[in-house]
């Protein structure tokens, strides 16, 4: 299904005009400037993608990445362990390096 | 130097997107349930991650038969049924316009519909341009055939992908 214009009479005689008798500079200057937009085009780096030369959005914030997110490699401040308790649930055991505690949470 | 990703929306647009224009915001949010019933087709644009724009095309059918009297036949020639890709909107994020982003959307699409027309038989690009961008899509050779009739604040456009050469071809035919 499409959508249909609603043109006044007046203006699809002028349409249908255009189309019988079109202007030869108008069809020359058209096809001229499709072959400087072809010219022009720089594929990016996916097929979807096209590099604008003339753009410049460097000012734009790129959205958080977690897959940016680089680990560190300190030693983490809280250790966590878990164990399988043998009952059908697991432990975890939570201490702190550099303290010696006994806590064990279930 | 930038990239753009152009992709058809596969999900539903960005809900904080605005271009400043509330009805063609109100499209863009429409515009998910009619690209998935093929109405139209949605495509987002946008770099480094970040929706910058909007735009939207699909077919349009000019009714000739609506007329009464009958348009006289002469003046309809052989476009008694004729079809226009129509661009319903570019629609760039308010806060990104006057950057040329519009520039190289139109660029993307017209080189685009270049692709189409060579496959399919598809002559004529439309569109409704509001009063300040005319002369920017006359730089693009759109012609205007004056107040558009459905939105008056408006002007009709449209531009010929007929070739030079083909247009040569019919008129020997016509003559000879």
């Amino acid at each position: 299904m499409q959508e249909r214009y609603d043109l006044s009479r007046e203006e699809m005689e002028a349409l249908s005009e255009r189309l019988r008798n079109p202007s030869r500079e108008q069809l020359r200057r058209r096809e001229e400037m499709m072959q400087e937009l072809r010219k022009k085009i720089l594929p990016g780096t996916r097929p979807d993608t096209e590099l604008f030369e003339e753009l410049d959005l460097s000012f734009l914030q790129q959205p958080f990445d977690y897959r940016q997110v680089q680990m560190s490699r300190e030693e983490p401040s809280l250790h966590l362990c878990l164990k399988f308790n043998g009952m059908g649930a697991y432990q975890s055991d939570v201490s702190y390096p550099g303290q010696d505690t006994d806590m064990t949470a279930a | 130097m930038e990239e753009l990703a152009f992709t058809k929306l596969t999900a539903p647009p960005d809900p904080s997107f605005t271009c400043g224009v509330e009805s063609i915001d109100r499209m863009i949010r429409d515009s998910y349930f009619l690209c998935l019933l093929k109405r139209c087709y949605t495509y987002q644009v946008t770099a480094r991650g970040i929706v910058i724009a909007y735009y939207r095309i699909e077919l349009r059918r000019f009714d000739n038969s609506k007329f009464d009297p009958p348009l006289e036949e002469y003046s309809l020639g052989l476009y008694q049924d004729l079809y226009a890709l129509h661009i319903q909107y570019i629609a760039v994020r308010k806060d990104l316009q006057k950057r040329h982003i519009g520039n190289a959307v139109l660029e993307h699409i017209l080189r685009s519909i270049d692709q189409i027309v060579s496959c399919c038989p598809l002559r004529l690009v439309t569109l409704e341009a509001f009063g300040e961008l005319v002369s920017w899509y006359q730089q693009h050779d759109f012609e205007s055939l004056g107040i558009s009739r459905e939105n008056p604040e408006t002007e009709f456009m449209f531009m010929d992908f007929l070739s030079d050469e083909d247009r040569g071809k019919l008129q020997a035919m016509a003559e000879g």
